[in-house]
């Protein structure tokens, strides 16, 4: 026992017994990601872990926290190592006992607690010709939890950028107990609305800039917006794990283009958006190809890490070293309002891209696997069994520098990370071009992990004087960029969190 | 039994995506229905999950933690039924599966005690040679009227259940077999087929048994085993091979179930299903028939770099889903409607991993949430290749109030010839 004992006994009225463990099994397991090997950060194991599931019970839990002193974090779908508290003993507040949704077809929007996967919430919103977000993390994430952090997906080129703009009503319990309740909620029942009453408290609870899950307390419950969706279903095809939705081919088509030159593709892409045409773009580095092909199962080809490798070192892999510049663009166009619509969105992509020299493929299966339901950022550990996600969000252009700078520092650690000849950098545009995801990944076998976390330091130290716009800035490289915010926000914490028990 | 470097290996490699706590994310239709792994959905701690055993199981090798009783409880709760070992070859391909597999046949191997459930369940093997205490004497009593043959290609592998609870299930499947012209022959010293004594963890009793009926068959002279038992065919087609350290197709016998019989009895005109059954069917397909059915390759772990060199995969994919689907749709009058959670996203019903021997009560609430999903289709009764997962469903049909119907799938196709 590593809490007082009657801060247990309390923790066991609050919840019932059977969902309150101070065991060491249960507590391993839910030790963060890392085990404890990460030289960055300790990750201590919990001292006790608890599943509440309403908003009282997570109120009356973070109350007893504040009288004990003990300090906690939260998760609801796990995914990130980013959370992991920095000191022992503390409560791991696991909220994926709430699992109440809602939907409210006419206004456009969801009710979700914290235990509703981003992926069962699209499956409930197209039923009703709806469409929500699956993050690039992953249909498994927490849609309130994600969402609140990052929270972009694919179709952000179309619908909007990052999650937490989405983000309606709120429901939240602050970190010394007591409950807010935000945006049209403070006035109403109703989460139509995320502004309220006086200043706007969300971004105290949310924002990709650094932070960790339980800082400012624990959302409960928000609104979060959904759009109109067609009425034409996506039929869900082959037998797991190898999967895909066929979409209709009167509403969809997928394009790739394969431009002579980087630079190309990205004005390309400025003029695409210009146009507003698709429902998603992306750049797609060629060793996607390669891991697309490791994942076709049913082949007769070799699958897994080693299909990957046999792709990278004997098909795609030299045709990216002899021509590092070409640049393959990916868009789905999407007729929305008809057919008529999916016609025209063809003829103008069509047209800027062959004014940028590009040469375009209609992709012949009308299919996606990974945007809508899934979202398969995770298999980037096959190849090697560890990877490392360096993440900018930027202007277009600047997203190029960033990539540059990336590409420059792992030519330091070929072979120990994996060599794609600099053509690994991956642009994701949101909002039509007006802002882009550089994620570059890389990865190198578990015994090289610690390289990729020297190549992270190395890009980051890089970027931080060039004013690069990072996801999860490291405080030693970009302290200096933040002036006088990291003390106006300590203040601030410190009004929400004077026992500081939240993750810091 | 995975050796411990590459179950290390394999644990290490889970970075808790939680992809295996649902089923394959493109065919989720509903919040309801969404969700894989039983236990994490009944008992949501992480330990609970195929990702906190897989972060146990490192614990426990490295000395952090030992099998308390927590580790024991998540441990041994778990199905076995392999939807998270399916779903994490999306995108990991982790052993996940052969790890919690491990974890259980440590637990055993360090001589700590068996469950209370487990023991009677091991006991009554051992001394038995079946799972219910019944005399072996008695095991051909199903025969009755039906005349296997003295000598033929087919031996018809009956199972525990078949033989001792559901004789009509037996006496269903020889009269198939009769009418798909294919002689068979019974083995005369058949023992428990050992799938529940192998997912407890008690490698040496498997093998055992594993070795008794792997030469009583040998010494029938088939080269094919038939069975309509799910539970059987996976183990003389999975779990006999990895017990004694060969692959599949190394195997002296091939292993068809009955579903594969008809079907090709259809196909090939020897058949035809004539009588009608007017009636609005699902099919649940039994995990060991269908994600865990693929054939076994042994494998002794070499790498090169993170390419695992001649290993080939085993991923849920090309289990038995479209036999006796086929099957069922050539009964005349019959409407087979589908679950949203089918073929490799089938849910456990908790016939797998020994689990209704120690938990009856989980296992009855898994299966009543499949019947729940059973009822959602419209469907009129549920039909399954697994004896033991009708004996559960139709208890869980029972207590849940659900009035749908609990069918094996030997006796609809009996019943329409």
């Amino acid at each position: 026992m590593t809490i007082p004992r009657e801060a247990f006994q309390a923790l066991q009225s609050i919840v019932g017994p059977e969902w309150v463990s101070d065991d060491p099994a249960i507590c391993e397991a839910d030790r963060p990601f890392g085990r404890g090997k990460t030289k960055e950060i300790p990750l201590y194991k919990p001292a006790v872990s608890i599943q509440p599931e309403t908003t009282e019970e997570v109120q009356a839990i973070v109350k007893i926290c504040n009288r004990y002193k003990i300090p906690f974090t939260c998760t609801s779908s796990f995914g990130s190592d980013v959370w992991g508290i920095e000191r022992p003993f503390y409560m791991f507040i696991d909220l994926k006992r709430m699992r109440k949704l809602e939907i409210d077809e006419n206004n456009l929007y969801a009710v979700v607690e914290s235990g509703i996967a981003s992926a069962a919430l699209q499956a409930e919103a197209n039923k009703r010709n709806l469409l929500s977000f699956v993050p690039m993390s992953g249909g498994e994430c927490s849609v309130l939890g994600n969402a609140s952090y990052i929270g972009e997906g694919a179709i952000s080129w179309k619908l909007g950028d990052r999650g937490y703009r989405r983000i309606l009503g709120v429901e939240w319990v602050t970190p010394e107990g007591e409950i807010m309740r935000l945006g049209s909620l403070a006035m109403t029942d109703e989460y139509f609305c995320g502004e309220g009453p006086g200043p706007d408290l969300r971004g105290l609870l949310v924002s990709s800039a650094y932070g960790s899950a339980a800082r400012k307390g624990i959302i409960t419950r928000v609104g979060i917006r959904l759009f109109p969706f067609i009425k034409e279903k996506l039929v869900p095809t082959g037998d797991a794990p190898t999967t895909f939705l066929k979409l209709p081919a009167n509403r969809f088509a997928w394009y790739n283009f394969t431009f002579p030159t980087r630079k190309a593709c990205i004005d390309a892409i400025y003029e695409i958006g210009k146009c507003e045409v698709g429902l998603l773009a992306m750049t797609v580095p060629p060793w996607f190809v390669s891991m697309a092909k490791a994942r076709a199962i049913g082949t007769d080809k070799p699958t897994g890490a080693a299909g990957f490798w046999y792709d990278w070192n004997n098909v795609t892999g030299p045709k990216a070293k002899a021509n590092p510049e070409e640049t393959v663009g990916r868009i789905l166009l999407y007729g929305i309002g008809s057919d008529k619509r999916l016609a025209y969105e063809e003829k103008v992509l069509l047209d800027i891209c062959k004014s940028y020299g590009a040469v375009a493929k209609k992709s012949k299966g009308l299919q996606d696997q990974t945007h809508f339901m899934s979202a398969d950022a995770i298999v980037s550990n096959l190849a090697g069994g560890r990877f490392l996600s360096i993440i900018f969000f930027e202007s277009l252009n600047s997203a190029l520098k960033v990539a540059d700078i990336v590409t420059e520092n792992t030519k330091k650690r070929v072979p120990r990370i994996f060599d794609d000849y600099g053509t690994t950098n991956w642009f994701v545009p949101f909002e039509m071009a007006h802002i882009a995801k550089e994620e570059s990944l890389r990865f190198a076998t578990v015994e090289f992990e610690n390289e990729l976390a020297l190549l992270k330091e190395d890009c980051h130290s890089q970027m931080a004087p060039l004013g690069g716009f990072p996801m999860l800035p490291i405080p030693k490289f970009y302290a200096k960029a933040w002036g006088n915010y990291p003390e106006m926000e300590r203040k601030i914490f410190k009004i929400f969190d004077p026992n500081q028990l939240a993750p810091f | 039994m995975l050796d411990v470097n590459e179950y290390r290996r394999q644990a290490n490699l889970c970075v808790r995506c939680s992809f295996c706590k649902y089923i394959d994310m493109n065919w989720i239709k509903s919040l309801r229905f969404a969700r894989q792994c039983p236990i994490d959905t009944k008992y949501a701690f992480s330990l609970y999950s195929a990702h906190g055993l897989l972060y146990a199981a490192t614990g426990e090798l490295n000395g952090a933690i030992t099998f308390t009783p927590k580790l024991v409880d998540a441990v041994y709760h778990c199905t076995l039924c392999g939807g998270c070992d399916s779903r994490c070859k999306r995108n990991l391909d982790i052993e996940v599966l052969q790890v919690i597999e491990t974890l259980r046949m440590r637990y055993v191997e360090q001589g700590n005690p068996l469950l209370p459930g487990h023991k009677e369940l091991v006991e009554n093997v051992s001394k038995t040679k079946n799972e219910y205490g019944e005399s072996q004497k008695t095991r051909l009593n199903w025969i009755s009227d039906v005349k296997p043959a003295e000598n033929a290609d087919v031996v018809y592998f009956v199972g525990c259940n078949a033989a001792y609870r559901q004789p009509e299930l037996a006496r269903a499947t020889a009269k198939i077999l009769s009418r798909v012209d294919t002689p068979f022959m019974v083995l005369s010293d058949e023992w428990c087929v050992g799938n529940e004594v192998f997912a407890i963890g008690d490698v040496r009793l498997a093998k055992e048994l594993a070795e008794h009926n792997v030469k009583a068959i040998k010494d029938s002279g088939a080269k094919t085993v038939a069975t309509s038992s799910a539970e059987c065919y996976k183990a003389l087609k999975v779990d006999y091979p990895k017990l004694l350290g060969k692959s599949t197709e190394e195997m002296p016998y091939v292993v068809m179930h009955i579903a594969e019989f008809i079907e090709h009895a259809i196909r090939d005109g020897k058949l035809k299903l004539k009588k009608e059954m007017p009636m609005r069917i699902t099919y649940h397909d039994a995990c060991n028939l269908g994600r865990l059915s693929e054939p076994w390759h042994e494998w002794t772990p070499k790498y090169d770099g993170s390419i695992p060199i001649g290993k080939v995969w085993r991923r849920g994919d090309r289990g038995m889903y479209d036999p006796p689907r086929n099957v069922l749709k050539a009964i005349p009058g019959t409407e087979l409607l589908e679950m949203e959670r089918i073929r490799g996203s089938a849910w456990g019903v908790g016939c797998t991993g020994a689990v209704n021997a120690a938990f009856p009560d989980f296992a009855l609430w898994t299966a009543g949430e499949r019947v729940e999903e059973a009822v959602s289709t419209g469907a009129e009764a549920v039909v399954t290749c697994s004896p033991d997962e009708k004996q559960l469903l139709a208890k869980a049909s029972e207590s849940r109030k659900a009035g749908i119907k609990i069918l094996d799938f030997v006796e609809v196709v009996a019943q329409s010839i």
